[in-house]
């Protein structure tokens, strides 16, 4: 898929996005970047120069802790790890966001909300 | 404050932390491209340009941690600073009249500090009492021969802090209604020997009473007593505590040092209390308090300051300085041709 066919991340999702990666275990900023990009059928790229500035808002705000380890490659990578409250804020964007997307989708599709 | 630790705590390693993840980042991209098939420079290459700017990550990462509202807030003065300097005249404009009033403030207050809040470091100074005398109808002739403060009174006569020493020596010996009298005289230029140095400073003249009746203890030496108005007397002098500190650094041996006072030398025998200046004017600050003996008499006018009674009883006062004046006037008469009888209707009034 090329650039210009990707979708650009609403703003704030990406924090649940990388929340969401996190579910899976501890990982590493590229494994986050990557799984996004791959999992989304490489539809969204997430732009580095948001990455990390997300990760350091997400570790101010107490939601991740990062500790230093090694890759599968033995490369020494931080590692990014869900905390408790990190877990608890998922499950409220998540809600949230399905709440926006029923929202946006009532507006985008009236009649498929005529439907008994 | 959990936020400021962690915020130090990015200051103080957490670029570094950074450059290091963000080159992890790219070699574990690189070497997943590499795998998928493509050549290693392509793989870094690809790597790269999906990263993106490094710098911008870094700049934003470092946004949320450390304090952008005061570095914001330095870049304000920087742009402040560059203006003033760009207009030095307005620059100029407004320093200036921030130091004058802020000098003025500051002046005024002092001034009031020292009048109405500090009274005398002395022993009950609500006591104190400052002796002037008020001229008869033709004392103008006789201001001429007045050094220190002369003025006019409210009834436009003149008048004066200032007394001849035989007046004060004559009240000395004859009053009885003040627990005590000093006189005292300042020494506007001083002229400061010691060893090869010269230097101008400022002192006064005491009466031997001056100490003892003040209440003062020194805070090394002695200070001065009666015996030190003797003429035959080895010529002595108390230093302030400021030039104590300055002269001598405070060192005991500046008791018994000799210095040349307006080229007569004297014995420094005492310090002064730290908080004592002397009672001369607001501000003054008499470095060298030198008694009347051993040659260095004054030439002129000590003050005599009484201390006794509160201002109630001055009219005994009044009459013992009346007498006194009287007295003095007639001594001086024959030395002074032109002083005709009856002028100088010196009538001292007590000040509180």
């Amino acid at each position: 898929m090329s650039d210009e066919e990707r979708l650009t991340l609403l703003q704030g999702t990406l924090d649940m996005l990388i929340l969401r990666t996190l579910r899976w275990g501890p990982a590493h900023g590229q494994a986050i970047a990557r799984f996004i990009q791959d999992t989304s059928g490489d539809a969204l790229l997430v732009e580095h120069g948001s990455l990390y500035p997300a990760l350091q808002r997400l570790q101010q705000k107490r939601w991740i802790v990062a500790e230093w380890g090694a890759s599968d490659n033995n490369r020494r990578a931080k590692y990014y790890r869900l905390t408790p409250a990190g877990r608890r804020q998922l499950a409220r964007e998540h809600s949230n966001w399905e709440r926006l997307v029923e929202a946006i989708g009532r507006i985008m599709h009236p009649a498929a909300q005529d439907k008994p | 404050m959990r936020r400021l630790f962690d915020r130090i705590r990015w200051s103080l390693r957490g670029d570094r932390d950074l450059d290091e993840e963000i080159r992890a980042h790219l070699e574990i991209e690189a070497s997943q491209l590499e795998a998928e098939g493509l050549t290693p420079a392509a793989a870094w290459a690809a790597a790269r340009r999906r990263f993106g700017s490094p710098t911008l990550a870094r700049e934003n990462s470092r946004e949320v941690w450390t304090f952008a509202p005061l570095e914001t807030w330095l870049q304000d003065v920087r742009f402040a600073l560059r203006l003033l300097a760009r207009g030095p005249l307005f620059t100029l404009t407004a320093v200036v009249s921030l130091a004058l009033g802020i000098g003025a403030a500051v002046a005024a207050f002092s001034l009031l500090d020292t009048v109405l809040l500090r009274p005398l470091p002395v022993t009950d100074p609500q006591q104190l009492v400052l002796l002037r005398w008020v001229s008869g109808a033709r004392g103008d002739l006789l201001a001429e021969s007045i050094n220190g403060w002369l003025g006019l009174d409210g009834d436009g006569q003149r008048t004066s802090t200032s007394f001849s020493c035989s007046a004060y020596k004559d009240l000395a010996e004859h009053q009885s209604s003040l627990t005590g009298l000093i006189a005292f005289a300042e020494i506007p230029d001083l002229l400061v020997g010691t060893g090869a140095e010269a230097d101008v400073s400022t002192g006064q003249y005491v009466s031997g009473s001056y100490f003892q009746a003040l209440g003062l203890r020194p805070a090394a030496g002695r200070l001065l007593d009666p015996a030190d108005d003797r003429r035959d007397v080895q010529a002595v002098a108390v230093i302030s505590y400021a030039g104590w500190r300055s002269r001598f650094g405070g060192s005991p041996s500046a008791i018994g040092a000799r210095v040349l006072l307006n080229r007569v030398p004297v014995t420094i025998v005492g310090v002064m209390p730290r908080a004592f200046r002397g009672c001369l004017q607001i501000g003054s600050d008499p470095e060298f308090t030198n008694g009347r003996g051993g040659g260095l008499g004054p030439g002129h006018g000590p003050r005599p300051d009484g201390r006794g009674e509160p201002p109630g009883e001055s009219r005994v006062v009044r009459g013992e300085a009346d007498r006194s004046l009287d007295a003095d006037c007639w001594n001086v008469r024959p030395r002074r041709p032109g002083a005709g009888r009856g002028l100088p209707a010196g009538a001292p009034r007590i000040e509180g």
